[in-house]
């Protein structure tokens, strides 16, 4: 065997970062998007600023959103729970009562809109109590929120 | 006049340099060994940080909350008894009043004027020695067409003024 026989050149092995990097983009962006939706439950509301806020983030485990979003002066607001518009306050008791039966720590967060009457907001209390939920959060912006 | 780059490069003519090309064993045109700066990935990888950072930007609504609990006087399943005299704290709205709301004290003969002297007023109730202290419950009674914005606020000022019972009446107050 000839060792100075000259052997078949390989085409160097490059490695391309770039389309990684591109798909990696994309993936983060597909999930970003889809992390979106799946905090639907939070609708647009307007939620109260306190002078001097104290709220703040609060980690809940098992907790179920109502939303009570302002529509126009004089005509009552739409009660939501998470996304899911509700009909009635007997509606909104009902799937209380459900999800309680799911999760019996359940925590609810009250998000309502800062334009809406008390009575309204007062309405939801008083099924929250009824089912003997006793703690609940309200939602408002906290202190130096924009 | 532009400095010659270092490699296998040939003057365009109009002040830029091009890869030399040269003829391989076959005739054909080859362009040499040389490091070409490509544009489009470079476009590629912009635009998805650009796309990144307006879906980044819609994530930024500030929220808070308020851990609350649920008043209960009287008998029955009562979660939170009320043991002492309460502080009721009276919210209404005068139709055509310049103020928004007006807010009231039971307990007291004091007006606060806005929330942050509501804090005060609270604040001055638990540390003057009438029998208030950081565990006197507060009731908030607010009239039916006084925004949730201002029941939050007293709400707010109440837990700032160092109360640790701070309730909502749930029961519509007749006056």
């Amino acid at each position: 065997m000839n060792p100075y026989a000259k052997r078949p050149s390989r085409p160097p092995i490059r490695f391309n970062m770039t389309p990684m990097i591109d798909v990696v983009f994309l993936l983060v962006i597909f999930f970003m998007l889809v992390s979106q939706f799946s905090s639907a439950e939070r609708v647009e509301i307007e939620v109260p600023d306190p002078y001097d806020s104290l709220a703040d983030e609060v980690t809940i485990p098992e907790k179920v959103i109502i939303n009570i979003q302002y529509t126009d002066e004089g005509l009552p607001p739409a009660f939501l729970i998470g996304s899911l518009n509700i009909d009635s306050l007997d509606e909104l008791s009902r799937r209380l009562q459900r999800q309680q039966k799911e999760s019996p720590n359940l925590e609810v967060v009250l998000r309502a809109d800062k334009r809406v009457p008390y009575s309204y907001v007062r309405q939801a209390m008083q099924i929250i109590a009824a089912n003997r939920i006793e703690v609940f959060h309200i939602v408002a912006k906290p202190e130096n929120a924009p | 006049m532009t400095v010659r780059p270092r490699g296998n490069w040939r003057d365009t003519g109009r002040g830029s340099w091009r890869p030399r090309r040269r003829l391989s064993r076959t005739g054909r045109e080859t362009v040499g060994s040389f490091m070409a700066f490509n544009l489009t990935p470079m476009i590629d990888v912009v635009f998805n940080l650009l796309i990144y950072f307006i879906v980044g930007t819609t994530f930024l609504r500030a929220e808070g909350m308020l851990p609350s609990r649920m008043a209960r006087l009287g008998s029955g399943a009562a979660a939170q008894a009320i043991p002492v005299t309460p502080i009721r704290l009276i919210l209404s709205r005068v139709p055509g009043d310049e103020q928004p709301v007006r807010i009231r004290l039971e307990n007291s003969a004091a007006l606060p004027r806005d929330f942050a002297d509501l804090t005060r007023v609270l604040e001055d109730l638990r540390t003057g020695g009438i029998g208030f202290d950081a565990l006197t419950p507060i009731i908030i009674h607010a009239e039916d067409e006084v925004a949730w914005d201002h029941v939050v606020n007293a709400f707010n000022a109440a837990k700032r003024a160092g109360y640790e019972a701070v309730n909502f009446g749930t029961a519509r107050r007749s006056e």
